[in-house]
């Protein structure tokens, strides 16, 4: 890891340089060094993901079972999820807001330095806990990530395990969330009013309020789960009073923001990479800052559209319908605004733009897919099948990750003072697009033809479609390897990054040197433009 | 530039185009496995309507977005002598931005609705079947008929789908969708189903018949299907239900009035 | 704002030291109640 270089700041003399070996990232509360934490953790974590997810799609390449068992199978779909959602994509974006929200507000780091230490140093050690599961007896968690009961009281010895490491990512994410929010309300620079942060800030100070909002809900259901199953209590099983379909109630209470906490800061990062490859300001700032907090307060009241298949009132069926095609609105106004943005601006293609670009073109088709998943009586034919799997996947893949690759060639040369490697870049950035849709275009078509989900073996009919997706997958997966040489090589070296790296980019984290000094806006800074 | 731009636009106009033809042949594609079935239902056709005008609204929403970008990402490159312009507002945009898809969304909704009344009347059911989801095959009980059995993935399905088995799924009949036992109702009478589970979260689904609902421990959901057509109709469970979710498929066979009476009968022999 | 003291080690002036904990604590609150708000809900569903 190149070292950040000490700016020099003669006039403050507590300055010293960050700590060597393993104590300094032990230790560290410096926001660029947690964000490196988090951000290094994710990419090992995409590892571990994507390799479950390609012990799934090897075991449905071809019909017939030919390398797990069943329950193992479940494992596997079960663990890819938790160890994705909790321990890739929501650690990279914590580790783009550690790095970037002071930076881009001139705050010298965040609210809550050691408590940002802590929220770190959960990470590893629930990832742990969680992965661990799998070598218990009765294996680890098989009921998906969802965790409906009473399948999910039927897991063994790693239920009580998933469930504290489930606690230990919800106090991560919670802690995290509250120093964002305290960092942006109290340490801006201060002429920076809050209409005038960038759009990046904004969707993370949003999805910090959901965060704080939904995770304690997680908490609970799942808690009520380790009662149910240790306690005696019956809060989901029928003979003792209580109701399976409350936890789902629960779950989605808390799964559906989440999933809006996830997309939020991609979108920002989406926000701060069109506006810089077209040298144009993103187009209509407030609107999108409004449609950002209009798709969040709709998030709360849209969770039923997972479980229209469940026994729901005609009435609850019509009602989260609507609502549910209404979050459409505001998220097509952020898809106007960003083509807005690039109409009659001076375009260039550089890595970051690619991705960004991508990002706009399929997270769109994963929206038109999920719009029609609103559709309650087409949805009674879609829901738990593969057009599901192939929707979130689209939305979450060459949606939120595209967008968090995007950002990470973007500022790496912020982070390193070195450019990355264009040509490899563009490689990977070809490479996973078109493998991207190998893998999950046809799962939209399998599932409309009748293949359920969480099945690890399938009908025949369904075989071609498979083995495309298949191959999609591998080639995805090993494309990825790719982005960690990228990665690494950067950091070793590379051409040598000027402060402002692109085209006259907006925002402050550019009027700082690259590499980013370890301390940067000790004074807050004059301009704010 | 000129010649440029007439064949960027004839470009576009061969992808839409083709893009058009595919979905206009969309019906024809059931049989390719690449979309929805119609089924054999008044409610199934519904379904598939609606779901083929969703499908078309959005192919044209897209198109017309996706154009807009492509355009954009060609005409205006840096590379091409394009300088930025300055604007960075709209309020007019933003506010016919917002109201048009409001419409569009109100245009899918009002039919979407009306399907969705349309499967809430389970009045004048003529028979009713009580549905079980267990770990991991169905029970079937004809309501006041005295006539019950449980419904298990077929035998053959069953030694080819064990890990190592040799067997080519290929050569197997109707693999992974074939059942010992088959639910058999008539065709054109209204079927009410009353479900629920004996253990976990199961759901049952049948596509050719746009049912799908979950079986609930401890609770009925019911709902219904009148079968316009004789035939055999496969689904599969569609709630993950543990390790052989995968393997406890739905039959459903419809017979002609007459033959259903005799069939029943000769199940209480 | 102008006179606002430079911010060695993101140590925070006092009275903004006060905000800062205070909004903390309140937002922690929040979480707080919405995890007894739902186990509360499942309490009185059963």
């Amino acid at each position: 890891m190149s070292e950040a270089v000490i700016t020099a700041d003669h006039a403050d003399h507590d300055h010293h340089g960050p700590a060597t070996g393993i104590a300094r990232w032990l230790f560290t509360t410096n926001h660029k060094d947690i964000g490196t934490l988090y951000l290094c953790f994710a990419l090992l974590m995409l590892f571990v993901g994507g390799a479950m997810s390609l012990v799934i799609r090897a075991e449905l390449f071809q019909p017939g079972l030919q390398f797990v068992n069943p329950d193992f199978f479940n494992q596997m779909t079960t663990m890819h999820a938790l160890i994705m959602v909790f321990g890739m994509i929501m650690p990279a974006f914590v580790g783009f807001a550690n790095w970037m929200i002071p930076m881009m507000i001139g705050a010298p780091d965040m609210a809550l330095p050691r408590l940002n230490n802590w929220s770190f140093w959960i990470l590893p050690f629930a990832g742990t806990m969680l992965l661990s599961t799998l070598f218990m007896e009765g294996g680890g968690p098989a009921s998906g990530w969802t965790l409906y009961p009473p399948l999910s009281l039927q897991t063994g010895n790693a239920l009580p395990f998933t469930i504290f490491s489930i606690h230990l990512l919800g106090i991560s994410s919670i802690m995290g969330a509250i120093n964002i929010i305290v960092t942006i309300l109290n340490m801006r620079a201060p002429n920076m009013t809050l209409l005038e942060m960038p759009l990046f800030v904004w969707t993370w100070l949003i999805t910090a309020y959901l965060l704080i909002a939904v995770m304690p809900v997680l908490a609970g259901g799942v808690t009520m789960l380790l009662t149910d199953s240790f306690f005696g209590t019956s809060f989901f099983q029928a003979a003792g009073g209580g109701d399976p379909v409350l936890f789902q109630h629960i779950f989605w209470f808390f799964g559906h923001p989440e999933v809006y906490i996830i997309i939020l800061p991609a979108f920002g990062i989406i926000s701060q990479i069109i506006p810089t490859f077209s040298r144009k300001p993103l187009f209509g700032h407030d609107s999108m800052v409004y449609a950002t907090a209009s798709i969040a307060f709709l998030s709360f009241i849209v969770w039923a559209h997972h479980m229209f298949t469940v026994g729901m009132p005609l009435a609850g069926q019509l009602f989260f319908m609507m609502s549910t095609m209404l979050i459409a609105v505001p998220t097509a106004v952020k898809v106007f605004n960003w083509t807005a943005t690039m109409w009659r601006g001076s375009l260039t293609f550089e890595t970051p733009m690619l991705f960004a670009v991508a990002f706009l073109f399929l997270f769109t088709i994963g929206g038109f897919s999920g719009l029609m998943l609103a559709i309650v009586p087409a949805d009674f034919q879609y829901h738990d099948s593969y057009f599901v799997v192939a929707h979130f996947h689209y939305v979450l893949v060459p949606g939120a990750l595209f967008a968090a690759i995007g950002g990470a060639y973007y500022w790496m040369p912020k982070w390193t003072g070195n450019m990355y490697d264009e040509t490899l870049g563009k490689i990977h950035f070809w490479m996973s697009a078109i493998f991207v849709n190998l893998t999950f275009f046809p799962q939209h078509f399998v599932g409309l033809a009748g293949m359920p989900r969480r099945i690890p073996d399938y009908a025949t009919q369904f075989a071609d479609f498979n083995m495309i997706s298949s191959i999609g997958a591998f080639g995805f997966g090993f494309s990825q390897l790719l982005f960690a040489y990228v990665v690494f090589k950067c950091v070793r070296g590379g051409a040598k990054a000027t402060a402002e790296v692109w085209d006259n980019p907006p925002g402050l984290e550019w009027t700082v040197p690259s590499p980013a000094p370890y301390h940067t806006f000790d004074k807050p800074p004059v301009e704010i433009r | 530039m000129h010649r440029n731009n007439r064949l960027e636009f004839e470009m576009v106009r061969i992808l839409l185009t083709f893009i058009a033809s595919l979905f206009a042949a969309a019906p024809a594609w059931a049989d390719w496995e690449l979309n929805m079935p119609v089924g054999v239902t008044d409610i199934s056709a519904d379904t598939y309507d609606l779901h083929m005008l969703v499908l078309w609204i959005c192919t044209i929403i897209g198109a017309l977005v996706f154009g807009t970008m492509i355009y954009a990402m060609v005409k205006f490159r840096k590379s091409k002598g394009a300088v930025a312009a300055k604007f960075d507002h709209s309020t007019t945009a933003e506010m016919v931005w917002t109201t048009i898809p409001v419409l569009i969304l109100v245009a899918m909704a009002i039919p979407a609705a009306q399907v969705a009344v349309r499967i809430e009347d389970d009045r004048d059911s003529e028979m009713t079947i009580k549905i079980t989801g267990y770990q991991w095959k169905w029970h079937y009980e004809y309501v006041g008929e005295g006539v019950e059995f449980f419904s298990n993935l077929a035998a053959t399905s069953n030694a080819a789908r064990q890990i190592g088995s040799q067997t080519d799924p290929f050569a197997v009949d109707n693999y992974l969708l074939e059942v010992d036992r088959r639910l058999v109702v008539p065709v054109g009478v209204k079927v009410r189903y009353l479900i629920t589970s004996n253990d976990v979260l199961h759901a049952w689904w049948v596509p050719d018949l746009a049912v799908k609902r979950d079986a609930v421990p401890g609770y009925f959901n019911s709902g219904w299907f009148q079968i316009n057509e004789p035939g055999t109709y496969r689904g599969q469970c569609a709630e993950l239900c543990g390790k052989d979710h995968g393997f406890m498929p739905v039959v459903v066979e419809a017979l002609s009035r007459e033959e259903f009476s005799q069939w029943l009968q000769e199940q209480s022999i | 704002m102008s006179g606002v003291e430079s911010n060695t080690e993101a140590r925070a002036s006092a009275p903004n030291r006060a905000r800062i904990v205070r909004t903390a604590l309140i937002l922690a609150a929040v979480a707080v109640s919405f995890y007894v708000g739902f186990i509360a809900l499942g309490v009185l569903r059963g």
